[in-house]
């Protein structure tokens, strides 16, 4: 389906989902981007879940890790890293 | 002014997850202000003309205090308070408003068929009497080429939304649908996203400005 040229597609809304929880979004942006959630499901569960994560997230901080996460996720860094072909 | 409000089950603001106080007791909602002062980022709401664009579970009757600015197909200002709730909006008619959407859409398409000589197709798609012998009928079609396959790959679609319930996504396509049937006339789609706006004010009682009739199909 074409989309009205006026609206967002569901790859710009998701390009644009940080700066709407910040409320950086230009207020014709912001129209766009809401109007777009009112006919798009797929995109409000979107939304919601990156809703849900932000606030879940946010509650994390370095002291509530389980022993040996940190080493853990330094580990998979660098193993992610190394596959990438960069700096070890 | 008096505008109107979709808001998510249990008078939530759907984008903002804001909890309305809602009229109670004959007595409207309290108002409610923009948390920084500043119109745009205040209190939404929408004309009569704009329902078809924002539909949500419930719908509400609201009142905007001066001075209310022009947004993106909607209204907005610093205060806004809800009147009451518009309760003949609800899943029934939504369906029903998605279905007449996508017989609206249908017989555009038939129309649209016809000028370019595609009569066999238009005809397969005007002689479908119920939903589900039309949804069959332009899946078939879709696999087709040209605009045939076009018009019915929507008609398909708003269907298929329509059959999982998704209602406001459903009436998008139909009203994109009118794009493609008019030959790529961008200014179809609000032309008929107002006809849709029209359709449902009738239903719910309320007195929409002059604008052209949704459709003139037997159907819901």
């Amino acid at each position: 389906m074409i989309v009205n040229p006026d609206d967002l597609s569901c790859k710009e809304l998701v390009e644009l989902v940080t700066d709407f929880f910040e409320d950086r979004l230009a207020p014709s942006v912001r129209a766009r981007f809401e109007m777009h959630l009112s006919y798009c499901a797929s995109c409000r569960v979107y939304l919601a879940q990156m809703r849900e994560t932000a606030r879940l997230a946010g509650r994390l901080s370095e002291e509530t890790l389980p022993p040996g996460s940190k080493e853990d996720l330094v580990r998979a860094f660098r193993g992610w890293k190394r596959q990438r072909g960069g700096e070890p | 002014m008096i505008a109107y409000k979709f808001l998510s089950a249990g008078a939530t603001g759907p984008f903002t997850g804001f909890r309305w106080p809602v009229p109670a007791l004959g007595r409207p909602g309290a108002w409610v202000e923009a948390a920084d002062g500043r119109p745009d980022h205040g209190i939404h709401a929408c004309r009569l003309e704009e329902l078809a664009f924002w539909q949500d579970n419930e719908l509400w009757r609201a009142e905007l205090a001066d001075p209310v600015a022009e947004g993106h197909r909607q209204v907005v200002s610093a205060r806004g308070r809800l009147l009451e709730r518009v309760s003949a909006w609800n899943e029934d008619l939504a369906r029903r408003f998605g279905e007449a959407c996508t017989w609206r859409a249908r017989d555009r398409s038939v129309a649209a068929l016809l000028v370019p000589g595609f009569s066999e197709e238009s005809a397969l798609l005007a002689g479908s009497r119920s939903l589900s012998e039309l949804h069959a009928t332009a899946k078939e079609l879709s696999s087709r080429t040209g605009l045939p396959a076009a018009l019915a790959a929507y008609l398909a679609e708003a269907i298929d939304f329509l059959l999982t319930g998704d209602s406001p996504c459903s009436t998008y396509i139909s009203a994109r649908a009118a794009v493609v049937a008019s030959g790529g006339k961008e200014s179809e789609f609000a032309a008929e996203r107002q006809g849709q706006a029209r359709w449902l004010a009738e239903r719910l009682g309320l007195d929409f400005p002059g604008a052209h009739e949704l459709g003139g199909h037997a159907r819901p």
